[in-house]
């Protein structure tokens, strides 16, 4: 799988490249919530495996590589380990660009935002967010190839932006979180009430057992998502 | 020793078009050619037998084994040309080639890097730059180098300079002399075959015509030219297919030996090239 990951770095590194360049400019104006930086690392991950599809889409790649000597399960466990590779980059590079601009140009806006993704508590988050936008965006591509499939997965995130508050109105959702996402302070900055409450989770349940919940939770999201992709895939047309 | 391929009942269905109960089979060491007017079906079975479409009935076995349970190890031995080259149009071409080769246990790079030679392809040029013929080479130079047991190739001689296809052809006939390489060719262009193919498989409509050796098909069927009067109702029957002219008429038929005893000297009969089957068959459907 690890051939997989390198024949996309070798097609798709100048685009990367550029798509990082383009996260550098970005963080310049990057949201002062604590979020800001990751969200920008998740764009930065999003964008760059949107740059793979993109390009096994216009040169019809899928046809080669699925001629080669592999099986259309490895094809699809290959992609989710280039995000994870990919995941692992951007959060490496996040970290260190982050605090070369805070060294060199003093910005001490970042260091809230910085911490929030070096604490234990806010990588968690980052790799809880990613699992979930992996698992929900792979199914949808290998079930709808690439163009509809970004439609479909806005669309899902768009329902959810709606559904949570919505079930919080109509008392379907536990009381805790319908009032934790409907006060007032959530809005003000997500990211620092979400990883506030991740850090109140953790406390609660101690971080070893949080992590291992942490890692449970995104295994379970992560292994249901292969599967399904890899049943979509496996009954798909070249 | 096990057929290079075995291809039992396959069925496809699109909807709009269905390829129908499909079999045949390839020797070792022989070459293929399968031929069938556009939409006939040739990419098709192709790519089931690449596994890159779901078949909906019938087997593809590859060295006797089933290309979707040993779909790796199945793929392994097989080189493949598609009819539109599929790589990453701005990387060079040694580039591409460092996305493919890992996959292959068997990967010769010397033999790759004096297929490029040979062909005349530029490594450190990207693919956009090359013409059609030159990505054709270039896919060709690909499915060489890992010495494969079965070759497939679907059109690859379309966009190609007629020096290059000679050549190419040349070189088919040289792979299949180790009597274990084999070679399927898909191709409009049936003089290609007629020169190098031993066994001719006509898919029409998604219906398998005939799968035989070239010599039996060469010797079996014949275009007979008489004139109009000999066209009555029952040796219209007689014909796969009629072209009728102002004084006379051609038609095609699968057993030279009945039509020269049908029509005697009263007729020219003609062995048929491959493009007269392929004619005749494809008008002879459209006139049904």
């Amino acid at each position: 799988m690890l051939k997989l990951c390198r024949k996309d770095f070798l097609a798709c590194r100048w685009w990367w490249m550029l798509a990082l360049a383009l996260f550098g400019l970005n963080w310049m104006f990057a949201l002062r919530q604590s979020l800001g930086i990751m969200l920008l690392t998740i764009l930065l991950v999003g964008g760059c495996l949107a740059i793979t599809f993109y390009q096994d889409q216009l040169n019809k790649t899928e046809v080669l590589y699925a001629s080669l000597p592999l099986t259309r399960a490895a094809l699809v466990r290959g992609r989710y380990l280039l995000a994870g590779l990919l995941s692992l980059g951007a959060a490496a590079v996040s970290f260190v660009y982050g605090t070369f601009l805070m060294a060199v140009f003093g910005l001490s806006d970042l260091q809230v935002s910085l911490k929030a993704l070096a604490s234990v508590d806010g990588l968690v988050g980052y790799a809880l967010a990613l699992a979930f936008l992996t698992s929900l965006y792979f199914p949808l591509h290998y079930r709808l190839g690439a163009g509809k499939a970004v439609l479909a997965f806005f669309l899902c995130l768009l329902a959810l932006a709606v559904a949570v508050p919505g079930l919080g109105e109509l008392g379907l959702m536990p009381a805790p979180l319908a009032r934790f996402v409907s006060s007032p302070g959530f809005l003000k900055d997500i990211g620092l009430r979400i990883i506030g409450m991740t850090g109140q989770v953790s406390l609660a349940l101690g971080t070893p057992l949080f992590l291992a919940a942490a890692v449970g939770l995104a295994s379970i999201m992560i292994a249901v998502s292969v599967r399904l992709s890899i049943r979509l895939y496996q009954k798909a047309d070249l | 020793m096990n057929n290079a391929l075995d291809i039992r009942n396959l069925t496809k269905d699109y909807g709009d078009f269905r390829l129908d109960d499909v079999s045949f089979s390839l020797p070792p060491g022989t070459i293929m050619g399968l031929i069938g007017p556009n939409g006939a079906g040739k990419t098709t079975v192709i790519k089931l037998i690449l596994n890159l479409l779901r078949r909906d009935g019938g087997e593809v076995k590859v060295f006797g084994l089933d290309n979707r349970q040993e779909e790796a190890a199945v793929k392994g031995r097989i080189g493949f040309v598609h009819d539109a080259p599929c790589f990453y149009e701005r990387l060079r071409l040694t580039t591409i080639k460092a996305t493919v080769a890992p996959f292959y246990r068997d990967w010769d790079e010397p033999l790759f890097r004096k297929l490029l030679a040979e062909f005349d392809l530029p490594p450190r040029k990207t693919l956009a730059r090359l013409s059609r013929g030159m990505k054709m080479k270039f896919a060709l130079a690909l499915a060489l180098s890992h010495r494969a047991d079965l070759i497939i190739l679907d059109e690859p001689t379309s966009g190609l300079d007629p020096v290059f296809r000679h050549e190419l052809l040349g070189r088919l006939s040289g792979l299949i002399q180790n009597e274990r390489t084999s070679v399927l060719f898909s191709t409009h262009i049936t003089s290609d075959l007629e020169r190098v193919a031993d066994f001719i498989t006509f898919l029409h409509e998604g219906r398998l015509v005939f799968s035989s050796p070239k010599d039996d098909i060469l010797d079996r069927w014949a275009v007979v030219k008489a004139g109009r009067d000999l066209l009555t109702d029952e040796n219209r029957r007689f014909f796969r297919g009629v072209r009728e002219r102002e004084f006379g008429f051609e038609g095609l038929t699968s057993d030279a030996a009945a039509a020269r005893r049908r029509f005697g000297d009263m007729a020219v009969i003609e062995k048929a090239a491959l493009e007269d089957i392929m004619f005749y068959i494809s008008r002879g459907a459209k006139n049904a």
